[in-house]
C-alpha cells in the first residue's frame, strides 16, 4: 500500500444511499471520498470520489460499503476475476408423472396396526424422509419409519418439536425427496403455520394427524375427530387443502399412498386425518403386486410458481439444479420474486393455489356408497366413525328402515356436489361425528334438507348403538 | 356365520394388550378375520386397559366389542367396569387372586375362576398369567385354536416362549376342568 | 470488486436502510464466497423473517429458501439431511435465529448437522419497528422497552458453544476483513458452524440509543461503527482487566 501504486475507484451513484450513510467518507484514512454535492432524482446525495490520487488501496471503503457500490482497482495490477461460477443453466432432465412400480411389501395379506400400515404406505409411495416428534397416538408411525428408513437408505430425524418437523419436511421436499411427518392434535396445532407455508410455496408433502380427544392435551390415547376443521382452516390465510380420512388399517396403507400421489400431483401438503382408532387398530390388509405412483412434474427452466392455466400446477425443480430458486412464503410471482404489495399478483396466486385443487375435485374426491337403493335418509360418515355408522345402518336396514350411507374417504375439498345430488333424492342427512359437529355443518351448507348431528365426545370410538337408536328413534315419530 | 367378541381388560402392566395381540395373530393363522382395538390411558402402568378382539369369518365392520361373548377380567376394576355389558349367555373368566366376582345366579352368565397368577407363578413367572388366560379362552370358543396360539407364542424368545406355551396348556386344562364341573 | 461481485452474485439492489450493517455483512460474505470459490450453484441459502433474512433472499443468485419466522435452521436441517452434497447456509437475524428460533439453534448445534449459520445480530427487531430481542443489551432502549430493557441478553457465542457447536465465531461488521476470513473458515468447516455477526441497525437501535450509548462521530452510522471498534476485543489479546464491558471477538473451535 505504498504511494508508488495508483488506484482507480469506481463509485456507483445509483447504489449509494448518500448522506444518511457516508461510511466511505468517514472510513477512508486518506480522505479520498467527500460528501456529495449532487442530489439524485431519488432525493439522495451520493458521496463522491474527490481525491483518488490519495488512495493507498486499503479497500476499507469497498468492504464497508453496505450497498456494494465501490470497487477499488490497482492501475496495472493483476486483473481480478470472479472465481466461482454462480450462474449456470438448468440441466435436470424433464421428469415426473405416473409410473407403475412394484410394491415394497410382499404382495398378499399383512397384519399390523394402522400406524404401522401408514408408515408402510409411505415407504411404498417412495417417501424417503421423515421428520417428527413423539406424540400419542401417532408415535408408532415415527418408530416404524425410523426402522424402515434405515432399510431403504432414507433419512429419519426426530426434531426438537413439531414446528421444526414440518420445516424439515418442507426443506427435504425441495431437496427433491418425498417427505412426511405424523402427529396428533397438539403437534398438528404447532405445525399449522408451516402447513400454510407448504400451501403457499406449493411444496408436496404428507402430514398425518392421528386425531385424539381434545382440546388441548385432552385424552392423549383416545380417539376423536375434532381436527377436521383445523385441517381445513387451521393455517391462517384460508386456502383450499386436501385431506383424506381412512377408516381401516387397509386404508391407512392405501390412503397414505394416495396422499403422496395427490401431494406430488398437485404440489400441496396433503393431510391424512386418521384417529386413535385407525392408528392403533390391528387388522389385516392386502398389498397388491404393483401400484401406481405419481412423481412431481419437472420441466427445466419452467417457472416454478406459475402457470398459464389459472388452475395449473407448475413444474417443480429441486435444489442444486441451477434454477436459482427463489422460494418464499411471501406473495411471489411465477418465478418466486417477492411481490408483497402487488394486489394483482397476490390475488392471482391465492386463487390459483386454491383453484388447482377445486378444478380437480373429481380426481381428488373419494367416497363409497352403501345401501343407496331407495334410501330416504342418508348417513354421511368418515374415519373410524364410519365403521360404527355402517354397523348402525345395516342394523336399521335389517329392521326395514330405508337408510343409506355415504362414506367420505376424502374430506377436503368437500364434495358438495355429492351432497346436493343426494339431497334431491333423499329426505334428510344424519352425520355422526366424534366432535361437536364439524362435517355436519358443511353438509348443511350443501342441502336444504334437514341435517342431524349425532355427536359423541367421550373419547371412545362412536358407539354404533347410539347411531342405530337415532335412526330407529326417528321412525317411531 | 361364526363370530366372537372377546373383551380382555385389566390394569396396565398385566399384559392385556399382548394377550389381545397374541390372540388375534393366532386367529389370522387360520384365515379368520380379526381386529384388535386397544384402549388405555396416557399412563403406561396402573390404569384400566382393555383390548377388544373381534373374530369373524366375515368382514368386520364395527371393530369394537359391544356384547362380549367372552370377557376376561384381569383385575377387580376391569371386572366391575365391564360386567354390566356382559350378556346372560356370555362367559366371564376371572382370576380369583385379583377378582371377587359378584354372586352368580346359576342360570345366568357362566363365571369361571382361572387361577392365572398362581399358575404362572408356579411356572416361574407371574407375568405369564395372560398366557394362562389365553389358554383358557381356547377351551371356550371354537374360533380360538390352542395350537395356533402356541404357534404364535413359539415365535418369541426361547425362554419366554417355552414358559408361555406351558402357561397356555395349563390354562386350557384348567378351563376344561371348569367346564366339566 | 464490489461492482463485480454485485453483478455476479446479486440479482437486485438491496432495500436496506442507509448504512445498514447487514449490507456490510453481505459485502463481506460475497468477498469471502468469491475468494474461496464457493459454488453458488451447489449452495442453498435458507433464511427466516426479518431484515437479515433478506440478505440472501431474493438477492443471491443461488437457490434460496425464505421461510417462516424463526424456523430457518429447521428447514435447513431438512435440506442438508436430504441432500448432504449441497452447501446449506442459514443467514438470518437475531430475532429470527436467537429469539423465536432459539430452540432450533441449540438443537442444531447439539446435532452437529453440517450447516452454516450466520446470525446477523443487530440487537433489535428492525423490520417490525425496533422491538427488544433476546440479544438487546440490558438497559438499552427499544420500542417495547422505553425505560430500558429489564432483561439480560443472550451471549450467542456462549449459547452456541454450550450447546455443543464445534465452530463458533463472533465478528463485528466494522472489522470487515476479519469477518471475511471468519466467513471463509466457517464455510470451509466440515461440521456445524455458527457465527454471531455483530451487525448494526442505525434506524431502530441506533436512533433509540444514540444519547444513551453516545454514538459519537460525524454521523450516527459512523458513531455506531466506531462504537463496535471500541467495545470489541480479540479474544486472544484480551486480558482480564480489558474484559470489563467488552465484547470478545474471534473464533472458538471445540477441542476435539
Amino acid at each position: 500500500m505504498s504511494k508508488d501504486r495508483t488506484f482507480t475507484i469506481q463509485l456507483d451513484e445509483d447504489l449509494c444511499k448518500g448522506s444518511d450513510c457516508y461510511i466511505c467518507v468517514n472510513a477512508c484514512p486518506k480522505g479520498v471520498f467527500a460528501e456529495g454535492e449532487r442530489i439524485t432524482p431519488k432525493g439522495l446525495r451520493p458521496s463522491q470520489v474527490k481525491d483518488p490520487d490519495e488512495c493507498i488501496g486499503c479497500e476499507i471503503c469497498e468492504f464497508l460499503c453496505p450497498d456494494l457500490g465501490i470497487t477499488v482497482e490497482e492501475v496495472g495490477g493483476t486483473e481480478r476475476v470472479i472465481t466461482s461460477t454462480p450462474k449456470g443453466g438448468a440441466t435436470a432432465p424433464a421428469s415426473g408423472g405416473w409410473t407403475t412400480v412394484q410394491s415394497s411389501l410382499d404382495p398378499g395379506t399383512h397384519y399390523m396396526i394402522g400406524d404401522e400400515a401408514c408408515a408402510e404406505g409411505a415407504i411404498a409411495a417412495g417417501c424417503r424422509f421423515y421428520a417428527g416428534y413423539p406424540i400419542t397416538p401417532a408415535s408408532e408411525i415415527m418408530v416404524h419409519m425410523a426402522k424402515r428408513l434405515v432399510q431403504t437408505d432414507g433419512v429419519f430425524i426426530q426434531m426438537e418439536d413439531e414446528i421444526g418437523s414440518m420445516a424439515a419436511v418442507i426443506g427435504a421436499s425441495w431437496a427433491g425427496i418425498k417427505s412426511m411427518t405424523a402427529t396428533a392434535g397438539p403437534g398438528f396445532s404447532l405445525m399449522t403455520e408451516n402447513v400454510g407455508y407448504a400451501c403457499m410455496t406449493e411444496t408436496p408433502c404428507v402430514v398425518v394427524d392421528v386425531q385424539r380427544a381434545g382440546p388441548s392435551t385432552g385424552q392423549a390415547s383416545r380417539p376423536a375427530s375434532g381436527d377436521v376443521m383445523q385441517a381445513k382452516w387451521g393455517t391462517h390465510g384460508g386456502v383450499e387443502i386436501i385431506a383424506l380420512a381412512p377408516w381401516s388399517v387397509q386404508e391407512m396403507y392405501d390412503l397414505t399412498i394416495k396422499a403422496f400421489n395427490l401431494a406430488e400431483r398437485f404440489r400441496v401438503p396433503v393431510i391424512l386425518l386418521a384417529d386413535a382408532v385407525t392408528g392403533h387398530l390391528r387388522e389385516s390388509f392386502q398389498v397388491e403386486e404393483t401400484m401406481e405412483l405419481f412423481d412431481r412434474i419437472k420441466v427445466p427452466g419452467a417457472p416454478p410458481f406459475g402457470s398459464d392455466d389459472e388452475s395449473g400446477v407448475p413444474s417443480m425443480p429441486s435444489f442444486g439444479e441451477g434454477e436459482e430458486l427463489l422460494i418464499t412464503g411471501s406473495t411471489h410471482d411465477r418465478y418466486g420474486v417477492r411481490k408483497t404489495a402487488d394486489p394483482v399478483v397476490h390475488e392471482r396466486l391465492v386463487k390459483r393455489i386454491s383453484k388447482k385443487i377445486i378444478a380437480h375435485m373429481e380426481e381428488i374426491t373419494d367416497y363409497e356408497l352403501y345401501f343407496e337403493d331407495g334410501a330416504q335418509r342418508v348417513v354421511v360418515a368418515y374415519g373410524s366413525t364410519a365403521r360404527s355408522a355402517l354397523w348402525a345402518v345395516k342394523a336399521a336396514r335389517e329392521r326395514g328402515e330405508r337408510v343409506g350411507m355415504l362414506r367420505l374417504k376424502s374430506l377436503w375439498p368437500f364434495p358438495g356436489e355429492l351432497i346436493r345430488d343426494w339431497g334431491r333424492r333423499c329426505e334428510e342427512f344424519i352425520v355422526p361425528e366424534t366432535n361437536l359437529g364439524q362435517i355436519s355443518q358443511v353438509v348443511q351448507q350443501h342441502t336444504a334438507n334437514p341435517v342431524s348431528l349425532v355427536s359423541q365426545t367421550n373419547g371412545e370410538i362412536m358407539d354404533p348403538r347410539r347411531v342405530r337408536d337415532f335412526l330407529m328413534g326417528r321412525k317411531s315419530h | 356365520m361364526q363370530k366372537a367378541e372377546v373383551l380382555l381388560a385389566g390394569l396396565g402392566g398385566q399384559g392385556v394388550r399382548r394377550a389381545g395381540d397374541t390372540l388375534a395373530r393366532s386367529c389370522t393363522l387360520e384365515g379368520k378375520r380379526v381386529s384388535v382395538l386397544p384402549s388405555y390411558g396416557a399412563e403406561a402402568r396402573g390404569t384400566l386397559i382393555r383390548s377388544e378382539v373381534v373374530i369373524s369369518e366375515e368382514e368386520i365392520i364395527y371393530p369394537g366389542v359391544l356384547e362380549p361373548d367372552l370377557f376376561v377380567a384381569f383385575s377387580q376394576e376391569a371386572y366391575d367396569h365391564f360386567v354390566p355389558t356382559v350378556q346372560p349367555e356370555s362367559r366371564i373368566i376371572y382370576d380369583p387372586a385379583a377378582v371377587t366376582p359378584r354372586p352368580a345366579d346359576p342360570s345366568e352368565t357362566g363365571q369361571y375362576a382361572i387361577p392365572a397368577i398362581e399358575t404362572a407363578t408356579g411356572l416361574g413367572n407371574a407375568k405369564a398369567a395372560n398366557m394362562v388366560m389365553l389358554g383358557a379362552l381356547a377351551a371356550f370358543s371354537e374360533l380360538i385354536s390352542k395350537s395356533a396360539l402356541k404357534e404364535i407364542v413359539a415365535t418369541g424368545p426361547k425362554g419366554r416362549s417355552e414358559r408361555s406355551i406351558k402357561a397356555l396348556e395349563k390354562g386350557f386344562e384348567l378351563a376344561n376342568q371348569q367346564i366339566e364341573l | 470488486m464490489g461492482e463485480m461481485l454485485r453483478e455476479k452474485y446479486v440479482r437486485q439492489p438491496t432495500p436496506f436502510c442507509a448504512g445498514c450493517g447487514h449490507g456490510i455483512f453481505m459485502n463481506a460474505f460475497l468477498h469471502a464466497a468469491d475468494e474461496m470459490g464457493l459454488d453458488f450453484r451447489g449452495t442453498v441459502f435458507v433464511s427466516g423473517i426479518g431484515c437479515g433474512a433478506w440478505v440472501p433472499s431474493p438477492h443471491f443468485r443461488a437457490d434460496t429458501l425464505h421461510v417462516t419466522h424463526g424456523r430457518a435452521i429447521a428447514f435447513a436441517t431438512g435440506v442438508k439431511l436430504a441432500r448432504p452434497e449441497l452447501n446449506v447456509v442459514v443467514i438470518s437475524g437475531d430475532g429470527d435465529i436467537a429469539t423465536i428460533g432459539g430452540n432450533h439453534l441449540i438443537h442444531a448445534a447439539r446435532r452437529n448437522v453440517p450447516i452454516k449459520v450466520f446470525c446477523l445480530n443487530n440487537l433489535v427487531y428492525g423490520m417490525t419497528g425496533g422491538q427488544v430481542s433476546a440479544t438487546t443489551p440490558q438497559g438499552d432502549i427499544t420500542s417495547t422497552t422505553p425505560q430500558g430493557n429489564p432483561e439480560r441478553a443472550f451471549d450467542l457465542v456462549a449459547l452456541a458453544r454450550g450447546a455443543g457447536a464445534p465452530y463458533v465465531a463472533r465478528f463485528p461488521v466494522v472489522r470487515a476483513r476479519k469477518l471475511t476470513k471468519g466467513i471463509i473458515n466457517a464455510l470451509r468447516f466440515d461440521q456445524f458452524a455458527f457465527m454471531d455477526v455483530l451487525s448494526l441497525c442505525p434506524t431502530q437501535y441506533g436512533r433509540a440509543n444514540r444519547a444513551k450509548l453516545g454514538f459519537e462521530g460525524p454521523s450516527l452510522i459512523w458513531g455506531m461503527l466506531e462504537w463496535q471498534k471500541e467495545v470489541c476485543v480479540n479474544r486472544e489479546k484480551a486480558g482480564p482487566e480489558e474484559m470489563n464491558g467488552k465484547i470478545l471477538i474471534g473464533e472458538w473451535y471445540a477441542e476435539s
